[in-house]
């Protein structure tokens, strides 16, 4: 958890503390990073001549798909296509599959942009910038950002989720959810916009980690415990490969 | 010329009135268009709105049911479904066949338009706890297509819930049936409605509020802002340009101004129960 002091300009942001921000990339072992970019036709009603075609698909994490789903996905898309190179890529389609393993209602939207861009950049495709997510949260006279249920209490129930550019600092989508009071909303863009530096810091690291890996065989599985996402740690998940003592 | 040109190219010829501070249809940058709104059009519907905004329209009907409460919902709570649908016969890019994107993101839009503003408490949708609540069907249909759809259907469906008249109900428990008397009606107690406004953005500062004809296509990024009162619930801006913060902080100011003309609006249609017009 992050919290800033909505009147003064100073913080104390700090990328260790944006809250529970881990990813790992190339999990999937059958597709190009970890975004889906198969050899097939393009369907002909999505097929545009000058730009590849980004498609996202949503599946949230329990019930039938609602008109929700469309939401999300439809923040994600306009966000990708801005930030891709699809004259690069004409008659092609970009196919962006979103599944969610553990759910927060508050951070779901940015976790989801966060996840598709770092889906992007696995699979080397050009993009004019890096858009990075965060979820704000006023409390009182502070700004919490990307909070955990437990630090949320006291809120009213508004919440702010800005996409930045993080090059040039410049906003590229926003959805709020609750009610908020314009200053509000002005002092969450104001701490999202620092706090979407951070971010673009643990892209970094999440790139530089994964070309300091040692090659591992892809159907090994995760070598280690930690390694594992939470949800399979919970189901008791085998591992195979090298064991190790946890 | 003008035609060939906005054949041709249509967004320098859009710049060229942008630079005249003026649109095609010669409002100024921050005019809204001409609102219309009728309460009570459709007699067999529990509550009716029809909402025109140039040539963008939308029909609000709302039937009321009775529904037992879900075993996993609270037994005390109705529910409101709004459903906005965007048939072929609204605008020729829409084709015969399942809710397209558009509708669908609109529908969830409703609401959590509904559910932000506190509008309606669903307590009051209910008739006895456990046994029967109402549910209300909120169903949107655009008859005519002409941008910022969102803005006018929300307009609609706030101005049909002001007309909505519930059968007053009963839940006889030595029978354990439901006695409903569909003569005598009541109104619902509504909070403050919420209200949007959409701008569209080009070369990324200049703003223009309601965007009509090729507006939504042009432009490079669109924002809507909706307002409940004095608390915003929506800010919506999803892809497109980047937008300054300076920018951001004009769409709030002219979005604000824009919702209080149609609180206005809303008010006196509800006072005076006949055709309100803004112009």
């Amino acid at each position: 958890m992050i919290s800033a002091d909505m009147k003064s300009e100073e913080g104390d942001l700090d990328e260790d503390t944006i809250n529970n921000f881990t990813c790992e990339l190339g999990v999937l072992s059958q597709c190009d990073g970890s975004a889906t970019l198969c050899n097939v036709e393009v369907r002909q009603q999505r097929e545009l001549v000058d730009r590849s075609s980004i498609e996202v698909t949503f599946r949230g994490p329990h019930g039938v798909e609602g008109v929700e789903d469309r939401r999300v996905e439809q923040l994600v898309r306009s966000t990708l296509e801005q930030c891709v190179f699809a004259a690069l890529h004409p008659r092609t389609a970009v196919s962006v599959v979103l599944n969610v393993l553990e759910t927060d209602d508050l951070l779901l939207l940015s976790t989801c942009v966060n996840a598709a861009v770092l889906a992007l950049l696995d699979s080397s495709l050009s993009m004019k910038y890096l858009p990075a997510a965060v979820t704000c949260v006023p409390v009182g006279d502070r700004v919490l950002v990307n909070p955990l249920p437990s630090e949320r209490q006291g809120s009213s129930g508004g919440s702010v989720t800005a996409v930045y550019d993080t090059g040039s600092e410049r906003l590229v989508a926003c959805r709020t959810a609750g009610q908020l009071s314009a200053e509000q909303l002005t002092s969450c863009l104001r701490e999202a916009r620092r706090a979407a530096a951070l971010v673009r810091q643990l892209y970094r690291r999440a790139v530089a980690a994964k070309f300091s890996k040692e090659p591992r065989d892809p159907w090994a599985g995760p070598s280690r415990a930690e390694d594992m996402p939470p949800s399979w740690r919970r189901l008791g998940g085998q591992q195979t490969g090298e064991q190790s003592t946890s | 010329m003008a035609a060939d040109m906005r054949a041709i190219q249509p967004e320098s010829l859009y710049k060229l009135h942008l630079e005249c501070e003026e649109r095609p249809d010669g409002r100024k940058l921050d005019a809204a268009r001409a609102t219309v709104v009728t309460r009570g059009g459709i007699t067999t519907a529990d509550g009716s709105a029809f909402c025109r905004s140039g040539h963008t329209s939308v029909l609000c009907g709302i039937k009321a049911e009775v529904c037992t409460p879900a075993t996993d919902a609270p037994p005390d709570r109705g529910w409101v479904v709004p459903n906005l649908e965007l048939p072929a016969l609204c605008h020729h890019r829409f084709r015969p066949g399942p809710p397209s994107e558009a509708a669908q993101t609109a529908s969830a839009q409703l609401l959590q338009l509904l559910d932000a503003s506190g509008a309606l408490d669903r307590t009051q949708l209910c008739i006895e706890a456990g046994q029967a609540v109402w549910v209300l069907y909120c169903d949107l249909i655009c008859l005519s297509h002409d941008c910022n759809v969102l803005d006018v259907a929300l307009l609609a469906l706030s101005a049909a819930l002001t007309d909505l008249r519930l059968p007053s109900a009963e839940w006889d428990a030595t029978e354990e049936r439901l006695r409903v008397k569909p003569a005598e009606r009541t109104p619902l107690k509504l909070g403050p409605l919420p209200l949007a406004a959409t701008l569209a953005v080009f070369d990324k500062e200049t703003l223009v509020l309601d965007p009509a004809g090729d507006e939504e296509m042009l432009c490079e990024a669109s924002v809507t802002v909706a307002w409940a009162g004095d608390s915003m619930v929506l800010l919506d801006k999803t892809g497109g340009c980047e937008l300054s913060l300076e920018a951001m902080d004009r769409c709030i100011a002219l979005s604000k101004k824009r919702s209080l003309e149609l609180k206005k609006l809303l008010d006196c249609c509800t006072q005076s129960g006949e055709v309100e017009k803004d112009e």
